[in-house]
This record gives C-alpha cells, sequence and structure tokens, in this order.
C-alpha cells in the first residue's frame, strides 16, 4: 500500500512537470538577459534575474489593455448571471410545450462557429457605430458566455425540490419572489460558476476582438500579445513577461474560485 | 387552455435576457450569412452583390482544397477528442487517488485551462521554435533530431492537436472526476474481495459507470474542436501547404484574406451541417446508450 502511494506520488509529480512546463519555461524566459536567449544549450535558470522586460512593459501600453480585458471581463460576467436567473428558472420549472426547441437552440449555439458570424456583425457593429467599443464587445461576450450560463445554471435548478416553489406561492409568494428568496441563496455556488466561467469566456476571447477593435488604446490583452506573434518588433523576454502578466490574473482567480466551480459546474452536469 | 397561455406567456417574458442577444447576434448573423452564400460579393462593397444561386456551393463541391479541409476538420476534431479523453482520464484517476497532496496536484494540474490562450500560444510557440526552442532541445538529449514543428506539413497538424488537447483537457478532467467520485465504493470493494486487478476494475466496473459522462463531453469537446478557431489559426494560420486549415480556419482566410464573402459564407453554413451531422450521430449513440 505505501509503495502504490509512492508510485502515485511519481507520477502526480512527473504529470505536474510535463503540464506545467511552458508556464515555468514563461517565467524563466521573462527574467532572463537577452543574451542568454538564443543559445545552442538554452538556460534553466534566470541568472543574473533581470526584471527590464517588466520595466518596459510599465511603459508600453500593456496595462491599457489589461485594464480593458478586465473591464470587459467583469461587465460580461456581471451580465450573464442577470441575464440566465430568469431563463434558466423557465427552462428548469415552467412547464411548456416549447421548452425542447429552446433546449435545443442552446446546444445549437455550441456548434455555430463564430468565423461565420464575424461578417454580418461586422456590418452590424458598423451601422451602429459599437465597432471599436469596449461595450460592444461586452454584448458579444455576454451572448456566447449565456448558453453555457444557462446550461450550469438550469442543472442546478433542476436539483430544486419543486415542493419548495408550491410552499411559497402557498405562503403568497409571486414567482419573481420565489426565484429571489429561494433559488437565488440556493444556487450561489452555481451562480458564481456562471459568473467565473463568463469571466475566462471574455478573459480569453479573441476573434471578436480582434475584428471589432482598431485602436490600440481599445485593445484588450488578447488582441494586443497576439500582434507580437512573429517576434520581429517586440523582443521575446518582452513578449512573454506580457503573456505571463496576463495569465496571471486568470490563473490567480482560478485557484481561488476552483473548488466552488467544481461544486458548481459538476453537480448540474452530471446529473444531465 | 387560458392558463396555457398565461403559463406559455410567462415562459417566454423570463427568457427574454435570452431570446433577445439571441436573435440579434446568433440568429440574424447566420441568416444574413445563408443569404450571403447566394451572392458574389466582397467585404466593404456588401452593397455592390449580385445573385449567384447556388453557385458558391457547386464551386465548393467542385474545389478540391474544400474536401481537403473538411478531411483537415474532422482528423483534427477526432484526434483531439480521442487523446482528450484519454488524458483526462488518466488525470482524473490521479485526481481521484489518496496520496499525500493530492489536493495540490488537483489544484496545480488543471491551471492550462485558465491560462489565456494566446498567452498559451505565444509560450509554445516559444518552446516549439526549430531553432532556439526548448523541445527540441529536449529531443536532442535522448538522441532524437530536432523538427520545425509548425512548419513542416508532416508535422504541423500532430502539433496542433497536442496544444489544443493541453488546453482543453483540465475541463474534462474536472468533470471526470465528478464523475469518479460519484460510483459506489462498495463495487470496487467487492472487486478487490474478487482480486481484479487494476485494469479489470476500470474496464468491468469504471467504465461502464462513466459511459454517460464520457459521451456527454465527447459531445462538448466534439463541438468545441469543430468550431475551435484562435488556436490553430495563432499558431500556424492554416499553414504550412494548408495542411491545418480547418472549416473555421478556411472562412475566416476566404472572408478577411481572399475577400470572398459569399464563398466563405458558403462554406461556413456547410459547416454548420457538418457539424449538426455529428452531434445527431453522437445523440443518437446517446439514446442507445441510455
Amino acid at each position: 500500500m505505501k509503495l502504490n502511494y509512492l508510485k502515485q506520488q511519481i507520477t502526480a509529480l512527473i504529470s505536474i512537470a510535463v503540464i506545467l512546463f511552458p508556464m515555468y519555461w514563461m517565467l524563466n524566459t521573462s527574467l532572463q538577459v537577452e543574451r542568454n536567449l538564443f543559445r545552442a544549450v538554452p538556460s534553466f535558470i534566470p541568472i543574473p534575474i533581470q526584471l527590464t522586460a517588466y520595466k518596459r512593459l510599465l511603459n508600453g501600453p500593456s496595462f491599457i489593455w489589461l485594464a480593458n480585458t478586465a473591464f470587459v471581463a467583469i461587465v460580461t460576467s456581471i451580465l450573464t448571471i442577470l441575464a440566465s436567473i430568469f431563463p434558466s428558472y423557465a427552462l428548469s420549472r415552467i412547464k411548456v410545450r416549447i421548452k425542447k426547441p429552446y433546449l435545443f437552440l442552446i446546444l445549437f449555439t455550441q456548434m455555430v462557429p463564430p468565423a461565420l458570424l464575424i461578417i454580418p456583425l461586422f456590418v452590424l457593429f458598423r451601422r451602429y457605430g459599437l465597432l471599436n467599443s469596449l461595450w460592444g464587445l461586452v454584448m458579444l461576450n455576454s451572448t456566447f458566455s449565456l448558453p453555457i450560463g444557462i446550461w450550469v445554471l438550469k442543472d442546478f435548478f433542476d436539483t430544486v425540490p419543486s415542493e419548495i416553489d408550491q410552499a411559497a406561492i402557498i405562503d403568497g409568494c409571486s414567482t419573481v419572489q420565489v426565484i429571489w428568496k429561494v433559488y437565488i441563496p440556493l444556487s450561489a455556488s452555481a451562480i458564481v460558476a456562471v459568473g467565473t466561467l463568463a469571466f475566462f469566456v471574455a478573459w480569453n476571447e479573441f476573434l471578436f476582438a480582434s475584428v471589432m477593435l482598431f485602436d490600440q488604446s481599445k485593445w484588450v490583452s488578447s488582441v494586443g500579445l497576439a500582434s507580437f506573434i512573429g517576434f520581429l518588433s517586440t523582443p521575446l523576454d518582452e513578449v512573454l513577461a506580457g503573456a505571463l502578466i496576463f495569465s496571471l490574473p486568470a490563473v490567480v482567480f482560478f485557484l481561488l474560485i476552483q473548488r466552488n466551480m467544481q461544486t458548481g459546474i459538476t453537480a448540474g452536469a452530471l446529473k444531465s | 387552455m387560458k392558463k396555457d397561455f398565461k403559463k406559455n406567456l410567462i415562459f417566454h417574458i423570463f427568457l427574454l435576457p435570452l431570446s433577445i442577444p439571441f436573435l440579434i447576434f446568433l440568429l440574424y448573423p447566420i441568416i444574413r450569412g445563408l443569404f450571403i452564400s447566394f451572392y458574389s460579393t466582397r467585404l466593404g462593397e456588401l452593397d455592390k452583390r449580385s445573385y449567384i444561386g447556388f453557385d458558391n456551393f457547386w464551386r465548393l463541391f467542385y474545389d478540391p482544397m474544400f474536401w481537403s479541409t473538411i478531411r483537415t476538420t474532422l482528423s483534427y476534431a477526432f484526434f483531439t477528442v480521442m487523446v482528450t479523453l484519454i488524458v483526462s482520464m488518466a488525470i482524473a484517476l490521479l485526481m481521484r487517488a489518496e496520496f499525500k497532496g493530492v489536493t495540490i496536484f488537483r489544484a496545480l494540474i488543471t491551471i492550462p485551462w485558465a491560462i489565456p490562450s494566446v498567452a498559451a500560444i505565444l509560450i509554445w510557440y516559444w518552446i516549439l521554435d526549430a531553432q532556439f526552442g526548448v523541445l527540441n532541445y529536449f529531443l536532442n538529449l535522448v538522441g532524437f533530431s530536432s523538427r520545425t514543428w509548425l512548419n513542416a506539413p508532416e508535422t504541423a497538424l500532430f502539433t496542433v492537436i497536442m496544444v489544443s488537447v493541453w488546453k482543453t483537457f483540465p475541463f474534462v478532467a474536472i468533470t471526470f472526476l465528478a464523475g469518479l467520485q460519484g460510483i459506489p465504493v462498495i463495487l470496487y470493494e467487492a472487486a478487490n474481495i474478487d482480486g481484479a486487478s487494476f485494469l479489470q476494475k476500470f474496464i468491468y466496473i469504471t467504465i461502464p459507470s462513466m459511459k454517460k459522462v464520457i459521451l456527454a463531453m465527447s459531445i462538448l469537446i466534439t463541438m468545441w474542436a469543430l468550431r475551435r478557431f484562435e488556436i490553430i489559426w495563432l499558431l500556424t494560420q492554416g499553414g504550412p501547404d494548408r495542411t491545418t486549415e480547418t472549416l473555421s480556419i478556411s472562412v475566416y482566410q476566404n472572408a478577411f484574406r481572399s475577400f470572398q464573402m459569399g464563398y466563405a459564407s458558403a462554406i461556413g453554413i456547410t459547416g454548420i451541417i457538418i457539424s449538426f451531422a455529428i452531434i445527431f450521430a453522437y445523440f443518437f449513440v446517446l439514446r442507445k446508450v441510455e
């Protein structure tokens, strides 16, 4: 038995080392002296540590991009939560014939390649002056994280015993009050999970942002960093320092919220 | 009758936060895309279009490049899904184990999911670099020769698949873990008494109990793989020699590089129909399983 644990621990260590190696390499590269980067034998430990890449980033537009990303991600996350509550309740609790087509429509959205939507959306955004606006991007991101949000939340609402509804209604509560006083407090972990999923969708999003935003000052980090690809104009250590700073908030947030995510998502997902 | 009407009304009012954005940002663009696919038109000159009926679709049908795009999409999706399932299952089994430090392991192993795609691609780009990349360095150490991972037609698709798996597996592993934790321990204890090996327990207990979860996850990651854009686009832009050009990439290339909006839309519509067919097949299987 002891030996078995040891074997598992070693396997776990090896898989962590392999899977997290890119993260280590990102940190290592961002701290290296530039002449150490292009050597036949790569340098695995940054000696001497140099922070100039980060200092150069401070003078560049990276932090404006990061602030834009944070704005888009936070607003998207709030909007997605707000917009998913009522539809989730309706899909979970109101018994009507037309429910099936709606559920199918939600699934259908996961099949549409966003690349196809880009052309008509671009034309639409141009007509209504939403190009180059972070709010426009927020609308798109919220729309496309809604299906996942509703999927998670509906599954969670399904697990709430429906006797609670009836009891509350007998007590004189309206449906809206039932949602507000019963469903929302009961499903706090699922709601946080929905917000987190939407946050990650928005933090990650690249395609829409790259087509809809064209002023450098309006860019989000994903677009800004993608403009570094090719490594010609920006030094490598600075590119990876940027990638690291862009990843860090997401990783920290993810580690903080992880346990809740697992209960929030899987409680419903497993049942369906 | 009247009560049904009221119920329906409330249902639809409650659904407004979903249906309004869907109509504007999803249904309208799809219908518009369908419309554009019957025209010959260019970006920026969408008003100067001419109706050509099914010509875009006929052109597609006789374009060998389109068929190779479909082949690429299918093999990309198939291998991404297969490798993701296997890796996720292995990691989930390890996550379920009860060795010391398993909580830290569970937290750390899923980090790639949180890394934004663009950041992940920047780092992989550097790791995979043909001349100074650390992957080639490691391979040289164990006696393999260097490769130009992303620039050689033989390795590009494989490399893109590996990076995609690295990014997607954590979500699947977390779900698998929850599924594994739901299997009654008694089943394993009984098997232990009968002296079953690890492999036997895996095949006769774990897999059958997880059938539904595995299928549901397969559907989800197949859909993700079929529509994936930024990982492929930023790593290879569909190259070299268009060996990594999937349907999503092809739509983007035709729309924003060759400016053939009508043709691009026709590819996109065909892509949706193919995804539909695949997902339907899955549901058919899912129903049989149930």
